[in-house]
């Protein structure tokens, strides 16, 4: 029974509780008046009372003032003073008493009404307060289911991610790392390392790096976004990316908060990559050295042939009756001279057929030019046609690897001096230029061949397009991957005469402009 | 005799060696080797600047590298033989030119050498191309000779000649001359003597090489 208001006992108009007070009075009356007549008992002042309480139980205290005033005027009538209202000196005390019980009783049933009453409104605001206090909880509960379903998505997409989560409060050192953050540095996510032991764990050649991002730390840098090589307990490198930005407060107690990315797998594709596009652009180069491998035996058999002649021309000269010491030293000096031109040929063919990762340092383009054209040379010879080097002097140095770009200089002249192979009606005259323009300098190779049929112009550079019988189409499609990955562009178009003309121009000294 | 055409200077001049070769390590080494057997050399850079020269008076070889900047050395061969140069020519190659020594040797060429050669090869390649030079002007000069002297005779002394080494007798022929054959003995004399011919048989091979025997007249 929680129910705030009784039902047995009604929140009855006040007219209904008067009414029930007159009603107990007059029930009262009749009872006494039955009893004196049947059973010569006289029981009034008890009954009037019960009447009396009944009336203050049920109506309070206004209802039950009127019940005593009736009894009192009933008992005065009926039994102090038969049939009249006047009262007798020696009745007043009887009277009195009555009255005094009567509002004695009245005044107690009303006191004992209110407590019931306040009674009663301290329970319901009990109850109200106690389902106030259920439905929070209520609240409450799914809230926090919530909540846990929604950590086990973030750590699920941290996991499926590899995006680890940390905080670190500058002032403390104290690190909070998310459960995929201590799996990707294997540590365990209640482990928090003490800046000594994670820097143990860097790989010594990224340690001045993550150094400088914490020297960045203490100097109150907003941002953070670097990468950094990872040593797992196991023995296993880790790609690790972050980023992260500063939390600043008040009080100066700053907090850095970032994400941690394990990107091996993108960085070891990377660098798979990189090792194919090397591996794929060495091999092109030993490819197009092997098309042109007559050419160059030539080339550092001219000299070879030059020395052994001089050398026994030089023995024939100290043989005769009276040696000629002059003729002798000419012969020395030209053996001298054709020993250091083959040194130079077999040089500059190592450095292409050598396997290196690239070296960018700062060079003469036009130094470049002229080695690949020495390559070159005797195949355009061999081809019935002829080379112009209209290089620009004092040309800005560029910053790219020196093999490479030889590798597109040789390739270019060698693809010009190809397409001009089924020329006959004109000269076949190939024409490389140098010249700087606006920040870039620019290399072109313009040959006097076919030219390419403009609707081919589009995919020259593609891989596996290719205008030749026997052509693999792998050239321009690696020229064009070494001239971006300098930076620069590479681009080709007929000329208004016959043939056509490469060009590729390259940043001047990018790494000084970013 | 001072009438008649003057036959081409004797091979009296030194023999001379032309290289011609682009690269100046193989082209200079040339020259002093051959110099160093005393040997007179002139070096060019390219066919244009050999075709510059004045053809030579004595013998002479070529020594030519088969791939050249602009003409190919089997073009220039081809150059020389249409301009009636027969300087006898000694090829050198590269590596791996094999179909291009095969068209040069049915060309012509009197030697094929790679590079690097031995000295000796060369040497002997030039000296037998220039001896090979010599005999050609020798026999050259030799019917020069035989041409300016046949070229004095009378033309009786022609037909006289003619008729007499083809094998007729001295009365055979005056028979068919209609001379007497005291004359046609004078005109064969005269006609010796002319040619510098020392006896009939002489007479006979130097009437060969002029080519005055046709087939046909032989047949008859």
């Amino acid at each position: 029974m929680t129910t705030s208001s009784p039902a047995w006992r009604p929140q009855s108009p006040a007219i209904l509780a008067y009414a029930v007070a007159i009603l107990s009075v007059m029930t009262a009356l009749a009872a006494a008046l039955l009893l004196d007549s049947f059973l010569h008992t006289m029981p009034y002042v008890s009954l009037f009372l019960c009447s009396i309480m009944f009336a203050a139980w049920f109506g309070g205290l206004g209802p039950s003032l009127l019940a005593t005033v009736l009894a009192i005027l009933l008992f005065t009538y009926f039994f102090v003073d038969s049939d009249s209202f006047g009262i007798a000196p020696n009745d007043i005390p009887r009277v009195v008493l009555f009255g005094m019980t009567a509002l004695f009783v009245v005044s107690l049933s009303a006191a004992q009404r209110r407590s019931e009453q306040s009674l009663r409104h301290a329970r319901d605001q009990l109850q109200g307060a106690l389902q106030e206090q259920a439905r929070l909880n209520e609240a409450l509960r799914a809230e926090n289911a919530e909540r846990r379903r929604v950590q086990a998505y973030l750590d699920e997409a941290q996991r499926l991610s590899r995006t680890g989560t940390f905080s670190w409060k500058v002032a403390t050192g104290d690190v909070f790392w998310s459960t995929e953050g201590g799996r990707i540095m294997e540590l365990g996510s209640t482990v928090e390392p003490p800046i000594d032991v994670f820097l143990q764990r860097v790989h010594k050649d990224d340690l001045a790096l993550v150094q400088g991002e914490l020297e960045r730390v203490r100097r109150g840098e907003p941002e953070y976004d670097y990468e950094f090589r990872w040593l797992t307990p196991a023995g296993s490198t880790r790609h690790l990316h972050v980023r992260a930005h500063r939390v600043r407060s008040e009080s100066g107690d700053d907090e850095i908060v970032g994400a941690l990315m394990d990107v091996s797998e993108t960085r070891e594709a990377q660098e798979a990559l990189n090792a194919a596009q090397t591996a794929l652009t060495h091999a092109a180069r030993v490819a197009t050295l092997g098309e042109m491998s007559a050419s160059i035996a030539h080339e550092v058999n001219q000299p070879l042939a030059g020395i052994v002649t001089n050398g026994e021309a030089a023995l024939r000269w100290l043989d005769r009756s009276e040696p000629e010491l002059g003729e002798v030293r000419s012969a020395i000096e030209r053996m001298v001279r054709d020993g250091k031109r083959a040194s130079q040929v077999v040089e500059r063919l190592r450095a292409l057929v050598r396997k290196a990762p690239a070296q960018i340092l700062p060079l003469e383009l036009n130094e470049v030019i002229a080695e690949g054209a020495a390559l070159v040379r005797r195949e355009i010879h061999n081809h019935r046609a002829t080379l112009q080097l209209d290089l620009a002097r004092d040309l800005p140095p560029v910053v790219a690897d020196r093999v490479e770009l030889q590798q597109v200089v040789i390739n270019l002249m060698v693809n010009g001096v190809q397409a001009m192979e089924p020329v006959t009606d004109r000269p076949r005259r190939l024409v490389v230029r140098s010249f700087a323009q606006a920040d870039e300098v620019v290399v072109s190779v313009g040959d006097s061949g076919v030219g390419i049929d403009p609707a081919n112009m589009s995919r020259l550079f593609n891989a596996f397009f290719t205008t030749k019988a026997d052509g693999m189409g792998m050239g321009l499609s690696i020229c064009r991957s070494i001239i971006e990955s300098h930076g620069g562009r590479i681009w080709a178009s007929n000329n208004t005469g016959p043939g056509m003309t490469f060009q590729f121009a390259l940043p001047l000294r990018a790494e000084d402009a970013s | 005799m001072s009438r008649a055409p003057q036959p081409p200077a004797t091979a009296k001049a030194e023999p001379i060696v032309f290289v011609v070769d682009d690269d100046p390590s193989v082209r200079e080494a040339l020259g002093s080797l051959f110099r160093s057997v005393g040997l007179q050399v002139e070096l060019f850079g390219s066919a244009a600047e050999f075709l510059q020269r004045k053809r030579p008076d004595g013998a002479s070889c070529l020594v030519l590298d088969i791939r050249l900047p602009g003409v190919s050395g089997l073009d220039f061969q081809g150059q020389l033989v249409k301009a009636n140069i027969r300087t006898p020519i000694i090829f050198m190659t590269g590596h791996g030119d094999i179909p291009m020594s095969v068209r040069a040797m049915k060309a012509g060429a009197v030697d094929f050498l790679a590079k690097p050669f031995r000295d000796q090869d060369m040497l002997d390649a030039v000296a037998a191309a220039i001896q090979r030079d010599q005999q050609a002007r020798e026999a050259e000069h030799a019917a020069a000779v035989l041409r300016t002297a046949y070229e004095s005779l009378t033309a009786r002394e022609r037909e006289v000649m003619a008729l007499v080494t083809s094998g007729l007798m001295n009365k055979q022929a005056a028979g068919q001359l209609g001379l007497s054959e005291i004359t046609v003995k004078i005109h064969r004399g005269q006609a010796m003597r002319k040619m510098k011919a020392k006896s009939l048989a002489d007479l006979v091979r130097m009437a060969e090489s002029l080519g005055l025997h046709q087939p046909k007249e032989h047949a008859s």
